[in-house]
């Protein structure tokens, strides 16, 4: 039903194979070609858009906040206290450009000649040893849950898709030619459930994370991912229990190809089922 | 996932009866480093007189089974705790599918804690180092230096395996020492059989592996029996009525010569060796190769893909003869259920029991949270006779005479003292067979004095336990 209003017809970016232009991909690109090759190449080949996500206003509030703590600390170029309190002696990093590495859609850029792909990502924050200019790339995360303790051993399957991403981080503060560290950071911000009566705040559990970051495996994947978008052919689609929107489309389509089926049926027999 | 590493010493290598006297736990990240480690001893049992054997192996001196700060019932407990906090995670370690998983499980069952199954579920996982190593020193024999055994085949033996690659951790058969010397070999069959390292993780949940063999069909699969390794270009047929075990047809034998069997002779075909059917045990972390590592191997490099292709056709064109090997393989099974009718202890029925009902589940909860006057009014509460029989032991062997109802005291005393001065040869260590045990091992140390010593201590500590249970 029209609401009277001309909506924007859903634009994505696309591969077109041959190009010599270079393909930008973002590292929740990246991470959804390891989850999935079908839907990475439906969006990125394809041009079709994945379902979007509700907007986790709350959590982007959160990290809103504590950026601006840490840049309290980077003016004063003292260890930011969540890193103070776990003795990391990291200082936020002082850079003219880290107002755009932490912008959405900006970020840190390299181009991987290899496989012609721009790879991009944009971090939370930066920390730097002083005394060694090592830099180490930060990413907040805020969420409620009963294991907090348990997530600093980052043991989940689903973790998987963090330690990615601070890997890809370093990977792109490294090509940003910054010296790197072997540690990046998780500043997981964990909501507290009390007994107490609400009193409109809400307060946190703050662990420093650190993940000694893996580079190894990102120079080949985006040239696999470059092989990918070449490919002629859509993948098959993943296991039930990898990709949701697999799932869904498979039982989708089954339930489309059967009811199309017992149309024909009918309308060759003229019975109804 | 992160991985738990573990390992049991214990006091007898009967895992219905025996005890772990002291565990070792190491959580390391995929990339093997190491995040937490947790070490635990506990004293014995007073029901449990321990095997010599196992003892000498173990080197856990008289003085800590008497003195360690643990009950067993206490470490069960922490045991439970730790590998709950790393949840989900591999559970791993050396040879676990066949032992410290079964000892775990039954350590769980008998303390009434019901989550017998823990290490594979909630997406927990179990994954053996042992057939890894194995299956990547086959493919790569330069992935691990091994040993040469007397019979000229490569030694597995962690402590083998330790000793020639120079681990350094100690002395092997610690549970501390033997936990790190797995990271190790894992270490070696992740660099040297990256393949075979990434198809162990594939393969560490029954679910994971029975998609594998589903998807592929036709698959490569490893044997270890003699003292060596082979492996099976197979085509999945069915999984097993009873045993729920994937069926495969060794494709190194043409379907044609079977096919016209009748039932009886088919029979016949199927139990003769070399056998034409493999089984493959979708839940002790096997490895599932694709067909063409089973090509590069004798005899199917000769058969050729082609051929192989033709024989596993054959056997998707006649599912009438595949339902015959499934009905005879289920006779066959139903006939060795029926001839073996001995009455079940209950320490044996973990797995022949049923799952723990709703309201013994409850019943085990309460049970660990009350006092002594709670636990004990817990015991006719269990809907199974086994739960409340369990119940009894931990009394018995948590608290003392005292302490206990005299009835229930005398009960368990009684009980324990007609087990342990039986004069048959049982499931379990009698005060007979270890002192039996522990003269035989006199006559082979003879000449070495630290050892008898040690005899000398565990015979000084059953001869004492003897006397509690003498006129019971």
């Amino acid at each position: 039903m029209s609401d009277g209003k001309e909506r924007k017809k859903s634009r994505v970016r696309k591969f077109k194979p041959g190009s010599e232009d270079p393909f930008q991909i973002s590292r929740s690109r990246v991470q959804l070609f390891l989850d999935c090759k079908r839907c990475f190449y439906i969006q990125n080949r394809l041009g079709v858009k994945m379902p979007k996500m509700l907007p986790f206003k709350l959590n982007s509030l959160v990290d809103t906040k504590v950026k601006q703590s840490f840049d309290f600390a980077r003016e004063k170029q003292i260890p930011h206290k969540y890193f103070k309190d776990n003795d990391y002696n990291l200082v936020p990093l002082k850079h003219e450009k880290i107002p755009i590495w932490r912008e959405n859609f900006q970020g840190l850029k390299y181009h991987h000649k290899k496989s012609n792909l721009i790879l991009q990502g944009a971090i939370d924050d930066c920390v730097q040893d002083l005394k060694t200019k090592e830099c180490s790339a930060i990413d907040y995360k805020a969420t409620q849950t009963e294991d907090g303790e348990k997530v600093k051993y980052l043991g989940a399957p689903w973790h998987k898709s963090w330690k990615n991403q601070l890997s890809i981080y370093q990977y792109l503060l490294e090509k940003n030619e910054l010296k790197i560290s072997k540690d990046a950071y998780i500043v997981f911000c964990n909501a507290q459930l009390d007994e107490k009566e609400w009193d409109n705040k809400l307060s946190f559990d703050v662990q420093v994370i650190p993940y000694e970051v893996d580079l190894d495996w990102i120079d080949s994947t985006l040239e696999e991912i470059k092989a990918l978008l070449e490919a002629k052919h859509i993948p098959a689609y993943s296991e039930d229990d990898v990709c949701d929107n697999c799932r869904n489309l498979k039982e989708n389509n089954n339930l489309i190809n059967s009811l199309l089926e017992k149309s024909l049926k009918y309308l060759k027999s003229g019975e109804a089922e | 996932m992160n991985f738990v590493w573990f390992d049991y010493e214990s006091s007898d290598s009967r895992v219905n009866h025996g005890q772990v006297c002291e565990a070792s736990f190491i959580l390391t990240d995929d990339r093997f480093k190491i995040l937490e480690k947790k070490e635990l001893k506990c004293r014995l049992k007073p029901n449990v007189v321990p095997s010599i054997g196992a003892m000498l192996v173990n080197n856990i001196p008289p003085e800590t089974l008497k003195n360690a700060p643990l009950s067993h019932y206490q470490l069960v407990l922490e045991n439970y705790k730790w590998f709950e906090k790393f949840r989900p995670a591999y559970f791993t370690g050396f040879n676990v599918t066949s032992f410290d998983i079964e000892f775990y499980r039954r350590m769980l069952f008998k303390t009434l804690i019901p989550d017998v199954y823990q290490t594979n579920t909630r997406g927990n996982k179990i994954h053996d180092v042992l057939p890894q190593v194995r299956a990547a020193k086959f493919i790569n024999r330069n992935c691990i230096a091994t040993k040469l055994n007397a019979k000229g085949n490569d030694s597995f033996k962690l402590q083998d395996l330790a000793e020639v690659g120079n681990f350094n951790h100690g002395t092997s058969h610690s549970s501390m020492v033997d936990c790190l010397n797995t990271i190790e070999v894992a270490q070696k069959v992740k660099q040297g059989a990256p393949e075979i390292w990434e198809a162990s993780l594939n393969s560490a949940h029954r679910t994971d592996s029975e998609k594998i063999i589903n998807s592929q069909k036709i698959f490569t699969a490893f044997e270890f029996f003699y003292g060596r390794l082979r492996p099976y270009l197979q085509k999945h047929l069915f999984y097993h009525n009873l045993y729920r075990w994937s069926i495969c047809w060794d494709l190194k034998h043409h379907p044609k010569d079977y096919l016209n069997l009748d039932r009886g002779s088919l029979s016949k075909a199927l139990q003769n060796a070399p056998k034409v059917i493999r089984t493959f045990k979708q839940n002790k972390n096997n490895v599932i190769m694709n067909k063409e590592l089973g090509l590069k191997y004798e005899p199917y490099d000769k058969i050729g893909i082609n051929e192989i292709m033709e024989r596993s056709k054959i056997l998707d064109q006649n599912p009438n003869f595949v339902n015959s090997i499934s009905s005879i393989l289920e006779d066959l099974a139903r006939e060795k259920q029926e001839s073996n009718q001995t009455e079940l202890l209950f320490e044996e029925t973990i797995y022949t029991g049923g799952f723990v009902s709703p309201k013994d589940k409850d019943n085990m909860t309460k049970f660990h949270d009350v006092d002594l006057k709670g636990k004990l009014s817990l015991i006719e509460k269990f809907t199974q006779e086994r739960y409340s029989y369990f119940a009894k032991c931990l009394l018995y062997e948590e608290y003392s005479k005292e302490q206990l109802p005299e009835s229930l005291y005398n009960e368990m005393h009684r009980h324990f003292a007609k087990r342990l001065t039986s004069t048959d040869n049982e499931k379990w260590e009698t005060f007979a067979s270890f002192y039996k045990e522990c003269d035989d091992h006199r006559e082979k140390y003879k000449d070495d004095e630290s050892k008898l010593k040690i005899l000398e201590g565990y015979n000084n500590y059953v001869e004492k336990m003897e006397k509690k249970f003498e006129n019971a």
